[in-house]
């Protein structure tokens, strides 16, 4: 399989506490304006350290981010430090430059070696075998939470994680730096608590709260040390669209 | 964060609790050894008089009578469906909430009013109509402040006609009005909202009563009181062992009560000490019994409101979140969306953490059989195996709290 097409999605940390962090600004770019993928700017800006509103690179991807790019060939895993030192190895990085003590790397990587990407690969098994260690995910609860991203997704929404709304995530029309968004998307059908906070707070943030799932949520016991092809394909599988409530509070005064 | 009062608020609410402490019928409150003679043991006489006295005391002021509030319970939920103890358990200490009404009991009221049946003066209105009406003045506030701005933008940029000119002065000069009439308080003033208007669009509709009104009225005439009062399951436990002033026929005791109430929270037949109801009466008892008007916190998704004296006085002031130390039954998104909305209606949210005793210790009280012929005894036991303690959660952004 050719791996030309597809963005390098750098995995850190494989053996404990996965994280896909994008440092390549034309990838940063291609995702968000090519594939609607968002990311998380996580860097803090180095003449700004204290402000919080605009971050810088890394782009940390949320994990439904990294299964969706892996399913759709849009990306390919690869472990980031064995691909750096393979790549010393063969000296096709430049020196880097240092001055005052700062090292310079440029924003792009325009050298890829496709052997090498092949060769440091890492399966979407072992991703999430490895990101689940550190969860407290069912199987079945984390295959639905996909699907219904996926759901939003492929129907061109932006995406952004949404805690600070109270609810999974939060979706946009266009490129948040344009648009507002308007829901907060809770996953799976919950209790009447948590329906009047979300409903409250949602249209407290000019939102409505947009429930999200499955009419019969279909379980599958597996323990999560177990992902084998027989998940990957429960993921990757197109069933029936999830149903989906938007609950948004009057009498407001 | 005091309400509009009113002088007749304190007449109505006099009471904190259902509970009368030997008053007189004026409901003046009566020291019965102040009032009674000396008695010299020496002197017959006074023996006589300090008897004559005491009877005629005793006959004339009889001991009031607190058990007179019926609970029934049926499918699931406490009711109080007698009309005047509906409104008793509402006026001392604000217990429950009438079943089509925010919380106050103000159905019949209400309806009578919609339909016309008695004739009332403009000045009476129900709750309900204040915040509406208090609401409909607040959007109409906005609207206006809206186009003035929307106006002065225009003035700005020099595209002002002289007509908006003239609009944009009589816009200003009506909103420092409605700004001064709503510091002052009065309702129903400065506004363009007015009740004569409203009473108008009522008389409209009296002249055909609807079908389905007209089933509300019996042969004579009357309205048909269908609201009642639900009583929550630790307000009628609270009701019953605290203060012993509701009859609920349903139940022989207290220990009856107290597994049925506790049977509602968990599936299983034995009473385990993490309870949700233990729990949450816990904290209920502990907050009322130091002075705090209790009331549930759904509408904001917390456990308890706590009111300063009740809703009618004050806005609540803090909304607690009941923790259960054993189970974690709170995630973050949850914590966060709580605190949230907590925040928003300007409230602190409280954490209450409640640490159960072991099973073991709480079985030992709970199946002893010495305390059998005092219930409340045992009550009083077993609920001081609890620890409540406090923490405030705030939330904090630092983006905006940097100076």
């Amino acid at each position: 399989m050719t791996t030309t097409n597809k963005v390098i999605l750098p995995v850190i940390n494989i053996d404990n506490d996965p994280e896909v962090l994008i440092f390549d600004l034309e990838v940063i770019k291609y995702l968000r304006i090519g594939l609607n993928v968002l990311g998380v700017l996580t860097g803090t800006l180095s003449t700004f350290p204290q402000q919080n509103l605009f971050l810088s690179v890394p782009l940390k991807l949320i994990i439904w981010e990294v299964i969706w790019l892996t399913e759709n060939n849009k990306g390919i895993l690869v472990d980031a430090k064995s691909y750096r030192n393979d790549k010393l190895k063969i000296g096709s990085v430049s020196k880097s430059k240092t001055t005052n003590n700062m090292v310079i790397i440029p924003s792009t990587d325009n050298n890829r070696n496709e052997e090498l990407i092949t060769k440091n690969q890492i399966d979407i098994k072992t991703f999430i075998t490895k990101y689940l260690q550190n969860s407290n995910y069912t199987i079945s609860k984390f295959i639905n939470n996909y699907k219904y991203y996926k759901h939003l997704q492929n129907s061109g929404y932006f995406i952004n994680p949404g805690i600070k709304f109270g609810g999974d995530l939060v979706i946009y029309p266009g490129d948040p730096l344009r648009y507002h968004s308007y829901s907060t998307i809770k996953f799976n059908f919950c209790d009447i608590d948590e329906i009047i906070v979300g409903g409250r707070l949602a249209t407290s943030v000019k939102k409505n709260m947009i429930l999200i799932g499955y009419e019969d949520e279909n379980e599958n016991d597996k323990r999560i040390d177990e992902i084998d092809d027989d998940v990957i394909n429960d993921l990757y599988r197109n069933d029936k669209e999830p149903l989906t409530f938007s609950i948004e509070w009057s009498g407001f005064g | 964060m005091a309400k509009k009062n009113n002088k007749n608020l304190n007449k109505i609410y006099k009471y904190p609790l259902p509970l009368i402490i030997s008053s007189n019928s004026n409901g003046l409150n009566l020291n019965l050894n102040l009032n009674l003679p000396n008695l010299f043991p020496h002197n017959p006489i006074s023996w006589i008089w300090y008897s004559i006295k005491l009877l005629y005391y005793n006959l004339r002021y009889d001991v009031p009578s607190n058990d007179d509030i019926n609970v029934v319970y049926k499918d699931g939920i406490f009711k109080i469906e007698n009309e005047s103890s509906m409104r008793k358990i509402w006026r001392m200490g604000f217990f429950g909430k009438g079943v089509l009404s925010r919380s106050e009991p103000t159905w019949k009221e209400r309806t009578l009013i919609r339909l016309n049946l008695i004739k009332t003066d403009k000045c009476k209105l129900t709750m309900e109509d204040i915040t509406r009406q208090r609401r409909a003045e607040r959007t109409d506030f906005k609207k206006k402040r809206q186009k003035l701005q929307d106006l002065e933008l225009k003035k700005r940029k020099d595209e002002i006609t002289d007509e908006e000119l003239k609009e944009m002065d009589e816009l200003d000069k009506i909103l420092v009005e409605m700004r001064k009439a709503s510091q002052v308080g009065s309702i129903g003033s400065g506004g363009s909202f007015d009740i004569e208007k409203d009473e108008e669009e009522d008389e409209e509709v009296e002249e055909v009563i609807r079908e389905e009104d007209s089933k509300l009225i019996d042969s004579n005439g009357r309205l048909i009181q269908i609201e009642y009062v639900q009583l929550q399951f630790v307000e009628t436990f609270f009701l019953k062992f605290a203060l012993n002033t509701i009859k609920i026929s349903n139940f022989a005791n207290l220990t009856e009560l107290f597994k049925v109430c506790c049977n509602h929270y968990s599936e299983s037949n034995s009473i385990n000490p993490d309870n949700k109801f233990i729990l949450e009466y816990l904290v209920y008892h502990y907050y009322r019994s130091m002075g705090w008007c209790v009331r549930s916190g759904i509408k904001f998704g917390t456990d308890y409101l706590l009111y300063k004296r009740g809703p009618p006085f004050m806005h609540a002031e803090f909304c607690l979140l009941i923790m259960d130390l054993n189970s974690n039954n709170l995630d973050w998104f949850q914590v966060f969306t709580k605190a949230r909305v907590v925040g928003s209606v300007k409230k602190t949210l409280v954490l209450v953490y409640v640490e159960t005793p072991t099973i073991e210790e709480f079985n030992q009280v709970f199946y002893d059989n010495n305390e059998v012929d005092d219930e409340g005894l045992k009550f009083l036991k077993l609920f001081k195996l609890y620890k409540i303690s406090e923490v405030i959660y705030k939330r904090w952004n630092p983006s905006r709290t940097r100076d």
